[in-house]
């Protein structure tokens, strides 16, 4: 087993806690991606990983062993960085197997073949004898890509490694990484700010923020049950709309209310749920659940409209609250209009407004653990 | 652009700007240069006063001295010496603070203490530190060592200890270059090199040498040009040349025939032969290096 087990592990600079208590479990040979905002601790926890900083607490297991005080030279992790960190002065080559020149278990046969081998893999065989400024942007990251595969490490640690690329290569080079993947079945921790990136990539998904996890899921299984009120808004492009209101009870029905518009859960709804009623909490709902409808519960006064050409992102407020929908390309929408909306009644969410857990998925229809607990922990083993 | 092109349209202004830098070049650089190269081909008397056109007298006498010729290949290996040493030094040095994580500051201050002195100042504490007979550092040599230091009598003592006055002297500046150089190194170079288990020395050798290769070629040119014109307070505070000879480099004997024996015209050539070897030596470190630099 090559997998990785953080355990309660914590980093403070100075007085900033960068990552406050991080409990992961990267299984064998599963490819998971670490995403979250700039500055949530994400990269943090991945150089606490590699070794190049050292935890304030907490243990770091790598293939079953503890390593939390291990020389990062010693844990068997190859990293590839943001910016390559090729040596300049190296031929692509020389980049590859400076680093096993110190490791006497290869023979000089041993290492020309593992260059040949990875080379191979990475369609760089033309570009060995080249120094990195005589390569763009993406072969230097296909040879710093290249050096961690000769490594044959336990596990591989990636610090944004698109994030340099132009646009069109991210995307190439991202669907190469995955058949890279698929082939060599190596324990990843792939860390980024994109979550496009996070949700194509992943086997699963840990969204971070503010130094902790959020939650741990498979990628659509992250879109689809958000654990956090912050995980609904950073997953999916755009967010989901959330509005706080108030939960009413009107007969056998519960609705979400603020101003004049309010959303009718579907029935039956759970008790859980109705013990809420008359509380303030939160709807989450995605733009491309919201619908345009004859005298719909919703009515958005349009302030911008963008067409992405398969559909018409229009953004608006409903009530005071800012929501952006997803309509059909084309449509006849313009600023200033008045919009009447729908939301489809089985892609509802419901968050506490304090903790921002959820405790309503409609599509699930029933009531996941209790809002008191907070919810990384609440969500923590549902994957 | 066309209102920059516009603003500098005639060559005369242009001259105009640069006439009140190239009149102090001229005045301070180009005159006295040519003047004295005009000087190595007349003998001179009174001060220079009265002068005869000698030609190449002066050049030939000075290539047929033995005591010049000795100077020269005293001065060579001065400048080998002192190039090679407070280059290694200062690498030594740069790279244990670089490495250092506490304290940094201290070290670096007390690393380029010894450049900050002016070199007339460091000759006199230093006179007085290593004095065969009651300098503190000579004293201790003897009592722990019994190493008995007469650099005052022994020629070569009195070569080794302004050598070694020379390195200490050029040590911090060469820190200080050196230092920022390992500092421009991009810190995910570091990581990647701890990832990999790069041993320290290996780490300096094929990482840090090869990316400051630039500020290395230019340490040498100036170190190189330090070794010659440089020392010259050193000596004559320290040694004067001596004992027999053992320290008379080129500058100071060039030094001794302008203002001891008022020979301008032997002082003249032999400045123009230094010249012209620093000159030459640089050109060629400088083509050198162009193959092995990495920019």
């Amino acid at each position: 087993m090559t997998g990785i087990t953080t355990t309660d592990l914590v980093k403070r600079f100075e007085d900033v806690t960068a990552v406050g208590g991080v409990d992961l479990n990267v299984k064998d040979g599963e490819f998971l991606v670490l995403v979250g905002p700039s500055g949530c601790g994400k990269s943090t926890t991945l150089r606490l990983l590699a070794g190049l900083e050292s935890p304030t607490k907490g243990s770091i297991e790598i293939a079953d062993e503890v390593v939390t005080t291990v020389s990062p030279a010693a844990r068997d992790v190859a990293m590839v960085f943001q910016n390559y960190a090729l040596y300049p002065h190296m031929t692509a080559r020389e980049n590859m197997t400076f680093g096993l020149g110190t490791a006497t278990e290869f023979t000089d046969d041993e290492v020309a073949e593992r260059v040949a081998d990875a080379a191979e893999i990475l369609d760089i065989e033309d570009l060995l004898d080249r120094t990195p400024s005589a390569l763009s942007g993406g072969e230097q990251q296909r040879v710093a890509i290249g050096r961690a595969l000769v490594r044959d490490p336990e596990v591989f640690l990636m610090d944004e490694p698109l994030s340099n690329l132009d646009a069109k290569l991210r995307v190439q080079m991202r669907a190469e990484l995955a058949e890279l993947h698929e082939q060599l079945r190596t324990t990843t921790l792939y860390v980024t700010h994109d979550q496009v990136e996070a949700m194509t990539l992943g086997d699963r998904v840990a969204v971070m923020y503010d130094g902790e996890i959020q939650q741990v899921a498979p990628p659509q299984r992250l879109y689809d049950a958000p654990a956090t009120r912050f995980v609904a808004e950073f997953i999916g492009s755009p967010g989901m709309n959330t509005v706080e209101g108030v939960l009413e009870r009107r007969g056998d029905s519960v609705h979400v209310t603020w101003g004049e518009n309010s959303v009718p859960l579907p029935s039956p709804v759970s008790d859980s749920v109705t013990s809420h009623a008359g509380d303030r909490v939160v709807l989450g709902v995605r733009p491309e659940d919201l619908s345009q409808e004859m005298n719909g519960p919703l009515s958005m006064d349009v302030t911008v409209t963008e067409p992405l050409g398969d559909s018409l992102l229009t953004r608006g407020t409903v009530g005071d609250t800012e929501m952006e929908v997803s309509l059909p390309p084309r449509s006849a929408v313009e600023v200033g209009d008045v919009l009447s909306l729908t939301a489809d009644p089985e892609r509802l969410h419901l968050f506490d407004p304090e903790a921002g857990g959820a405790f309503y998925h409609s599509a699930e229809n029933v009531a996941s653990e209790s809002t008191d607990q907070p919810a990384h922990e609440a969500q923590w083993n549902t994957t | 652009m066309g209102v920059h092109e516009n603003t500098y349209d005639s060559s005369l202004g242009a001259y105009l700007l640069l006439l009140p830098t190239l009149a102090a070049i001229i005045a301070f650089l180009y005159y006295p240069s040519l003047q004295t190269l005009r000087f190595s081909f007349f003998q001179t008397f009174l001060f220079g006063q009265n002068t005869r056109f000698v030609g190449l007298t002066n050049f030939t006498d000075l290539l047929g001295s033995q005591v010049y010729l000795t100077s020269v290949g005293l001065t060579m290996a001065f400048a080998v010496i002192v190039v090679i040493g407070s280059l290694a030094v200062g690498l030594l040095v740069a790279f244990l603070l670089y490495e250092v994580s506490d304290g940094k500051a201290a070290y670096l201050i007390a690393a380029i203490w010894p450049y900050a002195l002016p070199t007339a100042v460091a000759g006199t504490v230093l006179l007085f530190l290593a004095h065969p007979s009651v300098g503190i550092y000579t004293h201790y040599l003897e009592a722990w060592f019994g190493i008995e230091l007469d650099w005052f009598t022994v020629g070569w003592q009195g070569f080794a200890v302004v050598t070694v006055a020379a390195i200490w002297k050029q040590v911090g500046y060469n820190v200080i270059f050196m230092l920022a150089a390992l500092n421009n190194v991009p810190e995910s170079l570091n990581e990647a090199c701890r990832l990999d288990g790069i041993e320290t020395w290996r780490r300096l050798v094929r990482v840090y040498l090869p990316l400051m290769s630039p500020t290395l070629v230019f340490l040498v040119v100036i170190n190189t040009i330090y070794a010659f014109f440089g020392s010259f307070a050193l000596i004559d505070l320290m040694t004067q040349g001596g004992p027999t000879n053992a320290t008379n480099l080129m500058i100071y004997q060039l030094y001794r025939d302008a203002f001891q024996f008022n020979n301008l015209g032997l002082a003249s050539a032999q400045s123009v032969i230094l010249f012209v070897l620093v000159a030459g030596l640089t050109f060629v470190q400088l083509r050198v290096s162009d193959r092995y630099a990495h920019y």
